[in-house]
């Protein structure tokens, strides 16, 4: 009896060490073939002069692990030692919370020489600056690229009565105080967005707070709130399948599946309602740097495998150079400066 | 039918086994680990899974869910430091247990009490998931609020020095919890100055000070050589026949445990004190309960093991994930062009058996490499505390640094550390009542907040909707009825005396 | 026989004060442009802290009540020698984080290891040899080479 159980002991040991050797060691080629690329953009590279990248370089995401901007960050992570003149190995790390100011600070504090770069959504450098507490500003820090944008939008349950936005401001109107919808932040995008036209029409609302969107359409599905605000991405697929719609675009992004929702800016108000995302360095890096990298972005976002991955998501690659994408990030921040402060929110 | 051949077909691939074979153990090491938590661990092998196979990728990173969740027992066991959250209800019993030298039935317990929850749940998943999402989905603001609450009230049956202490201990916790960027308004709350701060106390660096660097701290004032003193300890397992009488308990845990998963933003942890709870109330030797109580940690262990399937079930059939692993789980499947959501059994079915099945196999390999692993840990009895405590120390340092790739949770730790061993010393032993409120303290505040906001200000939603009416009683009930029974009999005793 | 309750309850005086004391803050940690919004933000923690004044020194009497009942029979000092090794490791450790850095892991986090080694009882100078030696070096490994995480680099001899 003891034998044989000994036998099996040994046998389910050698299993484990082979098993998770085998799991390291595959992953690890897989990472070695993609940094094992030859040097396809030397020709093309203006940056004769500078030796960048000799070493690894870090993505820093102060988002969670698995969320969208998280990646996306690591979409480009995959594909970036393919596009650069010296292949090097790319880290993605998380520094997630605290308003995104450690991860931002982080970057902020790093050395400008490249190897560290910060990949953003909206709202850390187009919103939480405007609250007051952080070192740094909208404009501190050194655009690179942006790679993608996506709308926010107002969805309601598919057999509501409203059909459009003019029906939801009425409604609203004629019924002060009832209507309720739920978004994932009091300064984010979305609710900053939406707040420019409540505010601006003196509609008598619900806003009920979340931790995040999926709690938002936690709420919507359950019918706890009657409209959600936030990103198309995650309500795709119920407008998809027949449950939502989609009423109102709070940006500019057009995709097909809610072509027909009249746009913010059609209504007559500033456009500040897409997310975008992008990657920006520490304050002062040098040009030649942030071209090397913006170049590359540039061409990762033709490469078929991201469009592909990317369109799974429900995202086209949308490219802004780095001054383009600074402007963008600083046009976003005087809208939202304004609007926090006609919220209430800083003194 | 076929659909579930296919997927069967799937799981039993080569690379999936093997994903399966190495997540278990990673996920047991991983998860024994003060500072070390379920949710890192997923983390951190999420980019291994881009080059795998869909099916591999994601059965790697649920087998490591599971045996993480599992194995943060067998440190609160040895120790009396739980390596992961799910597991700070298992030091109520757990570590009394060890004292008393019966390490080895310990952990035979949490390992066979977890693998029964898991695989109960599993089954449920397979089973019942598109309805349980749908039912899920029907509990709003209030019903979080109630279950919150109740999860507070087991503050007052857990503290072993009385109502009061337990409570004050609750308020600082709860306190803490709100800390930071307030979620509702958008205003920070006491910062005091300090970016960091901004970010709030987060869990993990909390239950790290409070539990591993405290008890460290403590080893080290008392000086004894091992950490349980010169018991003799007992090598007796404890066989499957030993858990027939505690079937009911385990099957009642496992079902509290399918409840609070199935409902996002609700974890293990909070699921393990609920089932403590309930095991409690309805036990036959509740005073046993706290002292080394076989019975309770059968309560614990299947109920936070029991989360993890039914966390699936959001995910799964409506692409919403209910905790951090499962975000992290869905950022996996994202990635390999499989997006969640309400569609996904449609379009891919197989994928979805592949996962509820893989589920169940992989909590039967991490019952088999548990086995392994128990053999292995009881010996951590035998390590000399002059080896034991530098070592765990080190750990939890790391554990929370990694959790934030920063000193600052390395800092909460150490601070809750001296604050926890110091009030242990000078008046409150048990400060699992902290921990607790601050897991349950945003729960319950915001969705109040939320609540009053839905019903314009109202607080007749909480006894207007049936759930939470429900639920609230229940709490009330909770807390009055032992009050009850305990004068009732002293009456009868008094009057007993009298004739 | 205060002394005594001190003793035993120090820290029910411990979270009086820093009950009240936060309870004196809230004005100036919690703003907001609009006084609603600071007022609602407000209720939870002014209600917590609330409860545990009043609930600590509701303990403090009973545990007065209690000691006046059964006085102990010897008195138990306050500061035992085992508090000053811990007050040894918590200096250590805070100075770990302060060296991180700067001096990198392995050497820290080895220089931790050899003091709490020592405090702890160590006298074997292999023992702790290896364990200032390997485990710094394993933790390394595996946190930056397998698990990808970074840890401040770290300065070889």
């Amino acid at each position: 009896m003891k034998k044989s159980s000994r036998l099996v002991t040994m046998i389910l040991a050698l299993a484990l060490v082979a098993s998770v050797s085998l799991t390291a060691c595959s992953s690890s080629t897989d990472t070695t073939t993609a940094s094992g690329a030859p040097d396809s953009t030397a020709a093309d590279s203006t940056a004769a002069n500078t030796d960048y990248p000799k070493e690894a370089i870090q993505i820093i995401v102060p988002y969670s692990a698995g969320g969208n901007t998280d990646l996306m960050a690591r979409i480009i992570e995959m594909k970036l030692p393919e596009y650069l003149p010296n292949s090097v190995s790319i880290a993605t790390v998380n520094i997630p919370g605290g308003s995104y100011i450690p991860g931002m600070t982080e970057v902020y504090t790093a050395d400008p020489d490249g190897y560290t770069i910060a990949c953003v959504a909206g709202s850390p450098l187009s919103i939480v600056p405007a609250m007051g507490e952080t070192d740094y500003t909208h404009d501190s820090f050194t655009a690179i690229a942006m790679i993608t944008s996506f709308a926010n939008v107002v969805a309601v349950k598919a057999d509501s009565p409203l059909n459009s936005a003019q029906d939801l401001i009425d409604y609203i109107k004629a019924n002060p105080g009832e209507f309720s919808y739920g978004v994932g932040g009091t300064t984010n995008t979305p609710n900053l967005a939406l707040s420019s036209l409540i505010i601006e029409e003196e509609l008598d609302v619900k806003s009920v707070v979340y931790n995040g969107n999926s709690e938002v359409l936690t709420a919507f599905l359950g019918g706890h709130v009657d409209a959600y605000a936030g990103a198309s991405t995650d309500i795709r697929a119920y407008v998809e399948s027949g449950e939502a719609k989609i009423i109102l675009n709070l940006g500019t992004v057009v995709e097909d599946y809610y072509a027909d929702a009249v746009t913010m800016e059609e209504l007559g108000y500033v456009a500040i309602g897409d997310s975008y995302t992008g990657f920006v360095a520490p304050p002062d890096t040098p040009e030649e740097i942030i071209l090397i990298l913006e170049n590359a972005i540039k061409e990762i976002l033709q490469d078929e495998d991201v469009v592909a991955t990317l369109s799974d998501m429900g995202l086209q690659p949308v490219f802004l150079d780095h001054t383009e994408f600074q402007k963008m990030i600083s046009d976003y921040y005087v809208r939202n400066e304004e609007i926090i402060k006609l919220l209430g929110l800083t003194e | 039918m076929d659909m579930l051949l296919s997927s069967l077909a799937n799981v039993f691939t080569l690379s999936a086994i093997l994903a399966m074979l190495g997540g278990s153990a990673v996920g047991m090491l991983i998860g024994s680990m003060p500072g070390l938590s379920a949710s890192m661990g997923v983390a951190l092998f999420l980019p291994f899974t881009f080059g795998m196979d869909a099916s591999s990728g994601i059965l790697l990173l649920i087998s490591i869910y599971c045996s993480a969740i599992y194995s943060g027992s067998i440190s609160a066991i040895l120790i009396n430091t739980p390596g992961t959250s799910a597991a700070t209800a298992t030091l109520l019993d757990g570590f009394a247990l060890t004292k008393k030298g019966k390490a080895r039935k310990a952990l035979d317990m949490s390992l066979q009490a977890s693998v029964i929850g898991g695989l109960l749940s599993g089954v449920v998943l397979l089973a019942f998931a598109p309805q349980i999402a749908r039912w899920a989905l029907t509990f709003g603001p209030a019903e979080y609020f109630a279950l919150g609450l109740m999860g507070l009230t087991i503050i007052a049956g857990v503290s072993s020095e009385g109502v009061v202490k337990g409570l004050v201990l609750g308020c600082f916790g709860f306190f803490i919890s709100t800390i930071g960027v307030d979620p509702v308004s958008g205003i920070t709350r006491f910062t005091l100055g300090v970016k960091d701060l901004i970010s709030g106390v987060d869990q993990i660096p909390a239950m790290i000070g409070l539990f591993a660097i405290a008890e460290m701290f403590t080893q080290i004032e008392s000086g004894a050589m091992r950490l349980t003193g010169d018991v003799k300890i007992d090598k007796d397992r404890l066989s499957w026949r030993e858990m027939l009488p505690f079937k009911s308990v385990i099957l009642k845990s496992s079902v509290i445990g399918m409840i609070v998963g199935a409902i996002p933003g609700t974890g293990s942890g909070t699921a393990a004190f609920l089932a403590y709870k309930t095991a409690k109330g309805s036990s036959k030797h509740p005073e046993e309960y706290g002292q080394g109580s076989l019975e309770a940690l059968s309560a614990t262990e299947s109920a936070n093991n029991a989360v993890t399937g039914a966390a699936l079930i959001p995910m799964l059939t409506l692409g919403i994930p209910g905790d951090a692993v499962t975000a992290i789980l869905m950022g996996g499947l994202t990635i390999q062009g499989l997006a969640p959501g309400p569609q996904l059994f449609e379009k891919n079915g197989v994928l979805v058996y592949t996962i509820m099945i893989g589920f169940l196999v992989a909590n039967i390999i991490m019952y088999f490499e548990g086995k392994l692993a128990i053999r292995g840990f009881s010996k951590i009895c035998n390590i000399p505390n002059y080896i034991l405590i530098p070592v765990v120390i080190c750990c939890c340092l790391v554990g929370a640094f990694a959790v934030h790739n920063s000193l600052y949770a390395v800092k909460v730790a150490l601070v809750f550390g001296i604050i926890a061993y110091l009030i242990s010393r000078f008046g409150y032993k048990n400060l699992v009542a902290v921990l607790i409120a601050i897991i349950l303290g945003p729960i319950v505040e915001q969705n109040f907040r939320r609540a009053l906001v839905l019903s314009g200000g109202s607080p007749s939603i909480f006894f207007t909707r049936p759930i939470c009416l429900v639920i609230i009683l229940i709490s009330v009930g909770s807390i009055v009825w032992p009050l009850i029974k305990a004068h009732k009999k002293r009456t009868s005793a008094a009057t007993k005396v009298e004739k | 026989m205060l002394l005594q309750l001190l003793k035993k309850n120090a820290a029910s005086v411990f979270f009086i004060v820093f009950g009240v004391a936060a309870l004196a803050m809230m004005g100036t940690q919690i703003v907001s442009g609009s006084a609603t919004i600071a007022a609602e933000s407000r209720q939870f923690p002014t209600l917590m802290l609330s409860m545990m004044v009043i609930l600590s020194a509701l303990s403090l009497v009973i545990e007065y009540v209690k000691l006046r009942k059964n006085p102990p029979e010897t008195s138990t000092p306050v500061f035992t020698a085992g508090m000053r090794k811990v007050l040894i490791v918590i200096i250590a450790i805070t100075l770990w984080i302060a060296l991180l850095t700067k001096v990198g892991f392995i050497l820290c986090t080895a220089a931790l290891l050899l003091v709490i080694t020592l405090v702890a009882g160590n006298r074997k100078p292999l023992s702790i040899a290896l364990l200032t030696v390997v485990c710094p070096l394993l933790v390394y490994y595996i946190f930056s080479q397998l698990l990808n995480t970074r840890l401040p680099e770290i300065l070889f001899k």
